[in-house]
């Protein structure tokens, strides 16, 4: 973004690197371990084995808790972005009635601590009749990381500022075209990272997902209910399958909706 | 916005208003608001009383317990917000700063520790933190230290490295998204005017990431102040706070009511450090 | 191509959600929804249960006794159709209405249980106006696990936590109710569970006490292991028991576990039916099922609990137990130890 002097470029390299240390110790550790056998809960450094691994193809309560997981986030991410997109179009546009008020309310499932969030929606799904099931998770979750994907979205759409969608107006765009042509490339970049924020919440949302699902598990309730007895070896092997395919899964989105030298970075 | 002249009258916008109407008040402001009104109630034998009353609040108010706890949780998220920040800014501009692939690369980096479980980094984490955690024993082995540090172990410290730790790429990315927002014809002109990266940065770059440190902030208060794991995980016996006495008005106390007005409290301090924050971004613009 | 959605698919999209969400309940087939401890329905009784029944049995495994309250309490008991839970527990539960009790018709193996736990009305907590609202499937003692290395000779009483000796290597477990109860005992209080206003303010300034001369309060078996590894522990009070014990040896600790002289609290896990039972025969299926020798033996070997089906070692009958009962008023220890904890 500017031209910035050697060293300040190799300061900002070690500073990242620091931060990359703290980030990344607590990932290496169960990585790690997922290769060495495990005896009586000690890592035997003497004897990689894959044994983890093997003991995980046959755990099928996790594997489908793991299924279950990823069919949440996806789904909450993706309509979060949708709702979000369709929200700040709606609350961006000069005065609205209650604009203020209505901002708070989409706020106020995030700002709220997890269990007060997951027992209303709880209580209110009782009320309605709705039958708890991946569904009801999936639209908790989706209130949930609503608030992030809305803010992060409204915060770009005010800074493509209205001069832009005026002009596009003026030669005669319909709104459709306006929002195809002007606003959705411009905010390409803010959906993918709002989508991959919302992912990783959904990802390790625990309490509110337990308050609103009926019998299915997702990943994190099923860790939470076995550290009664404790983690098994195989969820090292588990931790280092899921970071791996979802960090190609990253890499994918943004080779394929990002591509490097179209992106107007510079 | 998009919608102007005759159109703001059309079918579109009117979906569109109904549903950025109805969808929070149907899936948030309704269920919320009506699990909030217990907060009015009061518990009477193990029952809930529909009594409208103030007597929870009161409670809150009169008890010696509640305020120095919530002040000390504020304090420590406010922590957790700034040292996110400090520590995440100048990944933020590397990532602002850097083109193509790399940037993506980095970013990448940046976003992988988010999709592993919460639940399993703390586990990590205390175990490198731990008295005869990694941690200690690296320094031992190294011959930095004599004997095992305390440091780390078991205290608000160690919730505060934590929490850091866990939540350094929710601060990261909004500064990020809002660094790439400055327009570069406004860098151009400031180093064709003759300034250093050192003035550019001081007073067009930081000024312009404000918004984005803002909401960084925001992020990361919110998230660590509802947080009742990792205070309990890492924390030990000094490791109370604010969010584990909401929890616990739940299950053991059963004092759903009061554990309402809690609630409503920390919402309203959570409401406050947001608009807060948006008036110190307002004053920036 | 174009999206094309005009106001009859919006409409009749908006209109077929609801029926959506309902519909994967209607046509399945029978179905169990169980609420369970990790290691109460094990992947392979489970499989063993659908294959005799025909049915789906559907298992959500649950963390702390916090979140079944809130579950079950949320929900009006429709969520689920039977669930573990602890005798002091079960009292809320059937004061709010929450329970179905059980048919003893249908559960031939509670003929078959260990003698102590065959007349269901000397179990406390189980029975209320001569309805039996729990079967007893599974308990421990809370006693005290003791590093051999660090401790010596063998404690026999819980005064050793208030032992500045060992300042800083005790884990405590986080619970109000508990705690308060065994400080009771410790004290020489007759009855831990309903103690008087005077009472209860001579132990709350003893837990702060306990409190400074403690490492951590910890939540599940496994934190305790974890912190046992990375910190110089020398005491535990094992809200856990045997169960503890395994995994700690396991992990190859020199440890030992010792019910103090002033008598241990025990727990008692039992299985109770909620009042949104779907199907009654099917959740009185599924409880009989588990008090099979076979599985109780297996409980036994998997987690180190105590079964009521087989004899095992958890707390021999010279040991001194205290079961676990509803206490005098749970939101106001609840509340004290919440001081506790909030004292700097």
């Amino acid at each position: 973004m500017m031209r910035l002097p050697g060293y300040a470029i190799g300061a900002l390299w070690a500073m990242t690197g620091v931060v990359f240390l703290l980030l990344y110790s607590p990932l290496v550790i169960p990585i790690v371990s997922s290769f060495f056998a495990i005896t009586h809960g000690e890592v035997q450094w003497h004897d990689p084995s894959l044994a983890s691994y093997a003991a995980l193809t046959a755990n099928a309560g996790i594997l489908e808790a793991v299924g279950n997981t990823l069919i949440v986030g996806f789904s909450a991410s993706v309509l979060s972005i949708v709702c979000g997109t369709l929200l700040a179009i709606h609350y961006c546009g000069g005065k609205s009635l209650g604009r203020e008020a209505m901002q708070f309310a989409i706020y106020l499932p995030f700002l709220m601590p997890p269990i007060i969030t997951g027992l209303s929606l709880l209580i209110f799904f009782r009320e309605t009749g709705i039958p708890r099931s991946l569904m009801t998770v999936i639209v908790a979750h989706t209130v949930f990381v609503q608030a992030l994907t809305y803010r992060t979205i409204v915060v770009r759409l005010q800074s493509i500022g209205p001069e832009m969608i005026e002009a596009s107006t003026d030669l005669g765009a319909s709104a459709w075209q306006t929002f195809i042509h002007i606003i959705l490339p411009n905010l390409a970049s803010t959906l993918i990272g709002a989508g991959v924020l919302s992912f990783a919440l959904s990802f390790d949302e625990t309490m509110i997902t337990l308050l609103v699902t009926g019998t299915d598990s997702t990943l994190p309730i099923r860790l939470w209910a076995m550290m009664r007895l404790g983690f098994s070896p195989d969820i090292n092997a588990l931790v280092a399958i899921i970071l791996a395919l979802t960090t190609l899964l990253c890499i994918l989105a943004v080779r394929l909706l990002l591509p490097g030298e179209a992106q107007p970075a510079e | 916005m998009i919608f102007v002249g005759s159109a703001k009258n059309g079918f579109w916008p009117r979906l569109l208003a109904t549903f950025a109407y109805g969808l929070p008040v149907l899936l948030i402001v309704a269920p919320l608001a009506s699990f909030l009104a217990y907060s009015f109630f009061r518990m009477e034998g193990g029952q809930i009383v529909a009594d409208l009353s103030f007597g929870n609040y009161q409670r809150f108010f009169t008890d010696a317990i509640f305020i120095p706890i919530l002040w000390r949780t504020c304090l420590l998220c406010l922590a957790v917000a700034a040292l996110t920040i400090l520590i995440g800014f100048p990944v933020a501009f590397l990532l602002a700063n850097l083109k193509g692939r790399r940037r993506y690369l980095v970013l990448l980096m940046v976003l992988v520790p988010l999709l592993m479980s919460y639940i399993i980094k703390i586990y990590a984490i205390r175990s490198i933190l731990g008295g005869t955690g990694f941690l200690n024993r690296f320094l031992l082995w190294t011959g930095l230290v004599d004997a095992p540090l305390t440091l780390f172990v078991f205290n608000l410290n160690a919730v505060l490295l934590t929490l850091t730790i866990l939540l350094i790429p929710f601060a990261i990315l909004p500064i990020f998204l809002s660094l790439e927002r400055i327009p570069r014809d406004l860098i151009e002109a400031s180093s064709d005017l003759g300034a250093s990266s050192l003035q550019t940065f001081a007073r067009i770059i930081l000024p312009l990431s404000v918004p984005g440190i803002v909401t960084a902030a925001s992020f990361v208060f919110v998230l660590a102040i509802g947080d009742f794991l990792t205070p309990q995980m890492v924390g030990g016996q000094s490791g109370f706070t604010f969010g584990r006495i909401v929890y616990s008005q739940f299950g053991t106390a059963f004092n759903w009511p009061f554990g309402a007005a809690l609630a409503t409290i920390l919402g309203l301090v959570a409401i406050a450090v947001i608009a807060a924050g948006s008036r110190l971004e307002a004053r920036q613009r | 191509m174009t999206l094309k959605l005009n106001r009859r698919t919006a409409l009749s999209l908006a209109l077929a959600a609801p029926a959506i969400l309902s519909s994967s309940r209607a046509f399945a087939a029978k179905e169990l929804r169980v609420m369970a401890w990790q290691g109460y329905a094990d992947d392979d009784w489970v499989k063993e249960f659908q294959d005799q029944t025909g049915a789906k049995a559907n298992v959500l495994f649950i963390g702390t006794d916090d979140e079944i309250w809130a579950k079950i309490k949320g929900s009006e008991g429709k969520d689920f159709d039977v669930f573990a839970v602890n005798t002091a527990q079960l009292q809320r539960y059937i004061d709010g209405g929450l329970t179905t009790p059980h048919d003893l018709s249908k559960l031939p193996n509670q003929k078959e249980v260990l003698p102590r736990f065959q007349d269901l009305s000397k179990v406390k907590g189980v029975m209320r106006d001569g309805k039996v609202h729990s079967i007893p499937f599974c308990f421990d003692s809370i006693g005290i696990i003791y590093d051999k290395d660090k401790v010596n000779p063998a404690p026999d009483t819980f005064e050793i936590f208030w032992d500045p000796k060992y300042k800083g290597k005790i884990l405590a477990y986080d619970n109000g109710e508990h705690n308060f109860s065994f400080t009771a005992l410790t004290m020489g209080i007759e009855d831990p569970f309903h103690l008087t206003e005077e009472q209860m303010g001579k132990i709350k300034e003893k837990l702060i006490a306990l409190k400074s001369n403690v490492l951590s309060f910890y939540t599940t078996p496994d934190e305790a292991l974890q912190l046992y590894k990375s910190n110089d522990v020398a005491l535990i009070w094992a809200n856990y028991g045997q169960q503890q014990v395994k995994a700690m040896k396991d992990a190859g600790a020199n440890i030992e576990y010792v019910n103090p002289k002033e008598g241990a609290l025990a727990w008692l896990d039992t299985w109770a039916m909620t009042s949104g039972v779907q199907d009654v025969d099917l959740a009185e299926a599924w409880v009989n099922f588990l008090l099979q020798k076979k599985i109780g033996q297996q409980l036994s070997e998997r987690t180190g609990f105590g079964n009521t089906v087989v004899e095992t070692g958890s707390a021999g009958a010279s040991d001194k137990l205290v079961w676990l009962d509803f206490v005098e008023d749970p939101t106001k220890r609840s509340d004290l130890w919440n001081e506790v904890k909030a004292q700097p």
